[in-house]
């Protein structure tokens, strides 16, 4: 029962360790999502004001 | 062309093109002497270093000198607008990298040899008890160590941080071959250690690997 | 996410539980080691999950290169982050691990030496792969360098064990025979890690895939402008 500590210091270790990967990658993945969002509205926008016959372009 | 014609003639014009402007060479020797030189400072001028400890410290002099040299021979290329004629020939691809291999290695051979001399004169290892495993040792090395950078610079060609990461894709790679070249550089300079056989064969097995393997991928790394 | 990554991150989080429990408590202490074998479920478990990663990088490599397909690219480069990220924790492990038994942090004893460089290879692999420009060219350049660095590892491994057992070893891990209770804790360590092994890949391909969505349709955007400004 010596150096109980180090047991603690890998399962802290392995479970943190995938935890903070987890979240970073679900973190990510969220602004990859609202990026792909707006992007997905600007094009509709644009297709939206070209089949509208407004030329003005304003974007 | 045959490929082996094709072979010769990209090696000559490789040897030729590095014959007629010797600086590159100079600067590589100096280059190359210098760490030798500030190894050994490093070391605090130590007298006698055993055996094991200086083979180590001429290959990774070795090493780290063809790593920043390795480059070189890609600008030349450019300089002299003879890169993408060669991508242009009407040859296997691989041709191109096996020859590349031989002018790096015998590049890398000769200025080994040049810093072999500066580590007998300044690092004052015991002579070689055996010649001719000891010579064995350094063409080797130069053999597998212009195989992998020749492979590694190609592979590097394009990317923002090639001077960093060439040798830190490199080395990884090399690990192998670095042991077996330190390791039987230090039997060759004292048999008392023994098992140089396990490294003879570790070494041509590295050589052997080198051969096959960016063979089979060296068309795809060309096209990228 | 999906419901079916829904239910795979819940069983993967019960069998990480289950593994806890059998790794914490269930298993018997080992005569020599006492409690810090439980060390080495984590620790081992990890290692294979790592090889299995790179493994799985090495065959999407050969599909890409094979097949084509940017499928393959983006499972090889997830792959191998997260067999980055198994690889560093079974080096921070097998330290935390080595410094209680043998007194170190880090010895030169063969398997954690080929650790060592097998981080250095993949990490390499994910800085290449940043740095390089060009899609087409960054997939196929670093599924050549997976596939060398793949076939790599056993002659690095061999060259690495023979140059340790040549030399006198201070520490000698000849191993111990495992009971049926501790192999057993040790596989189920194994499948639970494997399990969110493929959980991560999942998510991180699909990160990798909607960045390559936002690359095309910005791309579309460009173009819709300039047609507009064309068009003028």
């Amino acid at each position: 029962m010596q150096h109980l500590g180090f047991l603690w210091a890998v399962s802290a270790v392995v479970w943190g360790g995938t935890l903070i990967y987890v979240f970073t990658l679900l973190r990510r993945q969220n602004q990859l999502q609202a990026e792909l969002e707006r992007l997905k509205g600007a094009v509709a926008d644009w297709e939206g004001v070209r089949s509208g016959g407004d030329a003005s372009g304003s974007r | 062309m045959t490929g082996w014609r094709a072979f010769l003639h990209l090696l000559w014009r490789d040897v030729r093109i590095e014959a007629r402007r010797p600086q590159f060479f100079a600067a590589s020797a100096s280059f190359g002497v210098l760490l030798v030189f500030v190894t050994g400072i490093a070391l605090d001028a130590a007298e006698h270093l055993p055996a094991e400890w200086v083979s180590g410290v001429l290959w990774l002099d070795i090493f780290y000198a063809a790593t920043v040299g390795v480059h070189r021979h890609d600008f030349k290329d450019q300089e002299w607008g003879g890169g993408e004629g060669v991508l242009l020939a009407p040859v296997d691809r691989s041709m191109i990298f096996y020859a590349r291999w031989v002018s790096v290695s015998l590049f890398i051979a000769a200025s080994g040899l040049v810093m072999a001399a500066a580590w007998f004169l300044l690092l004052n290892p015991p002579p070689p008890a055996q010649p001719g495993l000891f010579a064995f040792a350094l063409g080797a090395g130069a053999l597998g160590l212009g195989g992998v950078a020749t492979f590694v610079a190609a592979l590097t060609a394009h990317t923002r941080l090639r001077d960093v990461l060439t040798p830190l894709l490199l080395f990884p790679l090399a690990i192998p071959l670095f042991i077996g070249v330190v390791r039987l550089t230090a039997y060759a300079l004292e048999p008392t250690l023994g098992h140089p056989r396990v490294w003879v064969a570790d070494v041509l097995g590295y050589i052997a690997a080198m051969l096959v393997v960016p063979w089979l991928v060296y068309e795809w790394v060309m096209e990228g | 996410m999906n419901r079916w990554s829904w239910w795979l991150a819940g069983v993967a989080g019960a069998l990480g539980f289950a593994f806890l429990y059998l790794a914490l408590i269930w298993s018997p202490p080992e005569q020599q080691m006492g409690d810090l074998v439980r060390i080495m479920y984590f620790h081992v478990a990890s290692a294979w999950t790592a090889l299995c990663a790179f493994f799985v990088t090495f065959v999407a490599a050969l599909g890409l290169l094979l097949r084509g397909g940017e499928r393959w690219d983006v499972v090889s480069a997830c792959s191998a982050e997260i067999g980055l990220v198994y690889t560093t924790i079974t080096l921070v492990t097998g330290s935390l691990w080595a410094r209680p038994i043998w007194n170190t942090w880090w010895t030169w004893d063969p398997r954690l030496t080929t650790t060592l460089i097998l981080w250095f290879l993949y990490a390499g692999y994910l800085l290449l792969r940043a740095t390089l420009t060009g899609f087409e060219r960054r997939a196929k350049i670093s599924a050549a360098y997976a596939i060398i660095a793949f076939i790599d590892v056993p002659i690095i491994h061999m060259s690495v064990t023979w140059w340790r057992s040549i030399h006198p070893s201070v520490v000698d891990d000849s191993g111990f025979h495992m009971p049926p209770s501790m192999a057993g804790t040790l596989m189920f360590g194994f499948l639970s890690f494997f399990l969110l092994y493929l959980l991560l890949l999942w998510l991180r391909a699909r990160g990798a895939w909607q960045k390559l969505e936002i690359l095309r349709l910005g791309q579309a955007v460009r173009g819709l402008r300039l047609r507009e400004e064309r068009g003028r």
